[in-house]
């Protein structure tokens, strides 16, 4: 199956996922117990997120490769916790600077200035 | 730049009560203006992975319009890349995209609102920032025209800056230095949308266990442990709310009894 195809089929099943509960559902009411479980969605999921992109990387493993036979790193598909540096130091300052401003642009600026900081340190 | 108009920073420019349905438009791209310009760089990561990949730039470009979907995108890539079979990458695709289930059923008493014919294209836009950022503008305005206009706001800023910043990645290829750390604009725009989103005892809980479990839960195949971190997360931060509030049951029910106790002294 062509690459094209795939990105056809993941687009039109993203779409049933996106639009399924939002269509079929939409005039389905609520009950306030489902509706605290709805608030609790955006948490859950993006604490999850930042877990998941923060914290794990994946394994690189190095050998010589391409055409003049430099060094090149190749993911081992090894999901590993990744070592404490500078992207937990800045993630916490932005964490703190978010608890406190609730801004998602100051966030932004302050936690990539942070790691750009950090790493020329 | 503009702060996102949260419940706790409202965006005093416009007061939800009075806008037009073009203002809460604009209000929705000023909103989202900061996340779309964090988008770009995680664009740009994609674009390069699909430059390093075997699949063909322009069909990398054309996912980012039509999966709008960051991470399922950049595993397509790598599965399609790594000559699996298409059940596995299009499954792995979907399956880290399923959290959009969760996102519609969040938005579902909103777009009943909307009308019919509105529902499926702009449930095409549904991705973790404008789900996000449109469930906290919607406590504050509960006009469903408005409500749909800051939507479409938030929704095609995002297309229009994920498709941009792929691009770009798609044109500057493997000389995107990651001396930039371009990667960390992912977890940190995520992290952005996590902490004003947490707002009680029962959020922090649901925050917590969400992700100790998708920790846990990492190797779980075809990347469902984000899948189970949310639903344990989900069900934490309920229990949580239904104990507290069976304490604050009991707390008036034994303050009533009490105040009936002194009532029967005094007399």
């Amino acid at each position: 199956m062509s690459a094209l195809t795939m990105v056809i089929l993941a687009a039109l099943g993203s779409l049933v996922i996106r639009s399924a509960l939002v269509t079929a559902l939409a005039g389905v009411t609520i009950g306030p117990r489902v509706g605290r479980g709805l608030r609790l969605v955006a948490p859950s999921v993006l604490a999850g997120l930042v877990a998941q992109t923060l914290l794990i990387q994946e394994s690189m493993s190095e050998s010589m490769g391409g055409s003049t036979g430099e060094l090149v790193g190749e993911s081992t598909g090894e999901l590993l916790f990744r070592s404490l540096g500078s992207w937990h130091i800045a993630a916490a300052m932005a964490a703190l600077v978010a608890w406190r401003t609730r801004s998602v642009a100051i966030t932004l600026a302050v936690g990539m200035t942070a790691v750009w900081l950090l790493e020329l340190v | 730049m503009s702060a996102c108009p949260t419940p706790d920073r409202p965006d005093r420019r416009d007061t939800p009560g009075t806008r037009t349905t073009r203002e809460a438009f604009r209000a929705g791209i000023r909103a989202v203006l900061p996340l779309a310009i964090g988008v770009l760089p995680f664009g740009m990561v994609y674009g390069t992975a699909v430059v390093e990949s075997s699949i063909s730039n322009w069909v990398g470009g054309l996912a980012s319009s039509i999966i709008l979907a960051g991470a399922a995108q950049l595993a397509l890539v790598d599965l399609i890349d790594d000559n699996a079979p298409w059940t596995v990458a299009v499954g792995t695709a979907l399956v880290i995209n399923a959290r959009f289930l969760m996102y519609s059923a969040a938005l579902m008493p909103s777009f009943a609102e909307y009308p019919r014919r509105w529902r499926v294209p702009m449930a095409m836009l549904i991705t973790d920032q404008t789900a996000v950022t449109s469930l906290l503008y919607n406590e504050t305005d509960h006009d469903p025209n408005r409500r749909r206009f800051f939507y479409l706001g938030v929704g095609l800023a995002l297309w229009v800056s994920w498709g941009v910043g792929t691009w770009i990645g798609i044109a500057l290829g493997a000389s995107v230095s990651n001396g930039f750390q371009l990667e960390f604009a992912v977890p940190l725009m995520f992290l952005a949308l996590l902490v004003p989103s947490i707002r009680d005892q029962s959020s922090l809980v649901a925050a917590i266990v969400g992700a100790a479990v998708t920790l846990v839960a990492r190797d779980v195949p075809f990347n469902t442990g984000l899948l189970i971190g949310a639903m344990f997360g989900i069900a934490a931060g309920m229990l949580t709310s239904a104990a507290s509030a069976a304490s604050g049951a009991i707390g008036e029910s034994a303050a009533g009894a009490e105040s009936t106790a002194t009532d029967g002294s005094d007399q």
